[in-house]
């Protein structure tokens, strides 16, 4: 996701469209606990997944919601062909994305997918989370930096500023939006970890 | 010739690189003949230094928008036919720390340092380096920003008032002129 540049004090909507960006942003994968290396198929269903997939589009929707209800960019104005113009905008990113990130864990052996902690304790698997952002399994099991991840936030976010007013198509935005998005895959990746026990607890069901 | 500014170096203004990019240094490097005398001083004011700088700015804007489109397609084109590099681990990674090394000598030649500190990290994510080498250089790298961020930050600044001394070399080319 990108581009929260300034956020204005949010209306009720916002709020909740806000929340279901975030909803949308734990990675459903992230459930799954034993390490069966994916093949390049697989690699392709979960990159696709997660930019078609119901629940990427719910977030799309979302954050471009957010990006409307902030008019950023104040060039693009508002309306529904502007909110049409975000939403475009969003896939175009979530697709650059994904080609990116699939692009790079098939050719370098990466496993795209979060594995959540075996220890117990907020911190440690807050830890875990964090260290599951950077760091990334290999194929063969090993663990690795996750370029995959790095190269496509921030390849995606660079190459995305294209067609936004040249006021924000720089090197030093891209840099930021880059470092939001991994800041958003951490949370992500948090989500993932805790997401099944708040339901446990919440819902009362596993 | 406009063509092989855009490829080679975007350089509008082969004085301005040849005298180091500083409009005082332009100016009076042109009030000296070869021999080191004083010869007719070129009548450069700071309107025509700020013309060549925004026609540069504006040229590589223009090069790096063409370069953005045609990468979308390519790293589109590309990323489908990445299983078949899945054998060559090592050589992606070379070559694409290799790439990333030659354009951070061409971002620090174009005074782009945002981008150079971002070639940098793609040189060192994408090096061939053991993890814990790797996540090290990256914390310095980070830490190094940083610094240098906030030393830019806290730097002093010449007041508007001393900045107006540059450039316009009418006083300074009277004064050679009748001397």
């Amino acid at each position: 996701m990108k581009k929260p540049l300034t956020l204005p004090r949010h209306s009720r909507p916002a709020k909740a469209t806000l929340i279901l960006a975030c909803l949308a942003a734990i990675p459903v994968a992230g459930v799954a606990q034993t390490f069966v290396p994916l093949n390049v198929t697989d690699k392709f269903y979960y990159h696709a997944k997660r930019t078609v997939g119901p629940t990427a589009i719910l977030g799309v929707a979302a954050y471009a919601a957010i990006l409307q209800e902030a008019d950023a960019p104040q060039e693009w104005k508002q309306g529904g062909a502007a909110y049409g113009r975000r939403v475009g905008s969003m896939v175009a990113w979530a697709g650059i994305h994904s080609a990116l990130a699939f692009g790079l864990d098939s050719a370098l052996h990466q496993d795209p997918r979060y594995f959540r902690s075996s220890d117990t304790g907020f911190w440690r698997r807050s830890v875990h989370a964090l260290r599951g952002t950077i760091l990334t399994r290999t194929d063969s099991g090993g663990e690795t930096l996750s370029t995959w991840r790095l190269g496509s936030d921030y390849g995606s976010a660079v190459l995305s500023n294209l067609w936004y007013p040249s006021r924000l198509n720089t090197a030093r935005l891209g840099f930021i939006q880059g470092s939001v998005t991994v800041g958003l895959d951490l949370m992500g990746n948090l989500g993932a970890e805790f997401w099944p026990d708040i339901k446990a607890k919440v819902f009362r069901r596993k | 010739m406009y063509v092989q500014n855009l490829l080679f170096g975007m350089h509008i203004s082969l004085r301005h690189e040849a005298h180091g990019g500083s409009p005082a240094t332009w100016s009076n490097a042109s009030l000296l003949n070869a021999n080191g005398g004083k010869r007719a001083p070129a009548k450069l004011s700071r309107k025509v230094y700020e013309a060549a700088v925004s026609e540069r700015e504006t040229m590589i804007q223009m090069v790096t928008r063409i370069i953005k489109l045609v990468s979308i397609p390519v790293l589109l084109i590309a990323s489908i036919f990445a299983r078949y590099a899945a054998g060559y681990e090592f050589l992606v990674n070379l070559a694409i720390c290799l790439g990333a090394v030659v354009l951070v000598q061409r971002a620090v030649q174009l005074k782009r340092y945002y981008w150079a500190a971002g070639f940098v990290l793609v040189a060192a994510v994408f090096s061939p380096l053991s993890l814990v080498v790797k996540i090290f250089l990256l914390m310095g790298l980070t830490c190094t920003a940083t610094f240098v961020t906030l030393f830019a930050a806290f730097r002093t600044h010449p007041s508007p008032a001393d900045q107006n001394n540059w450039g316009d070399s009418n006083e300074e080319t009277a004064n050679l002129t009748s001397a």
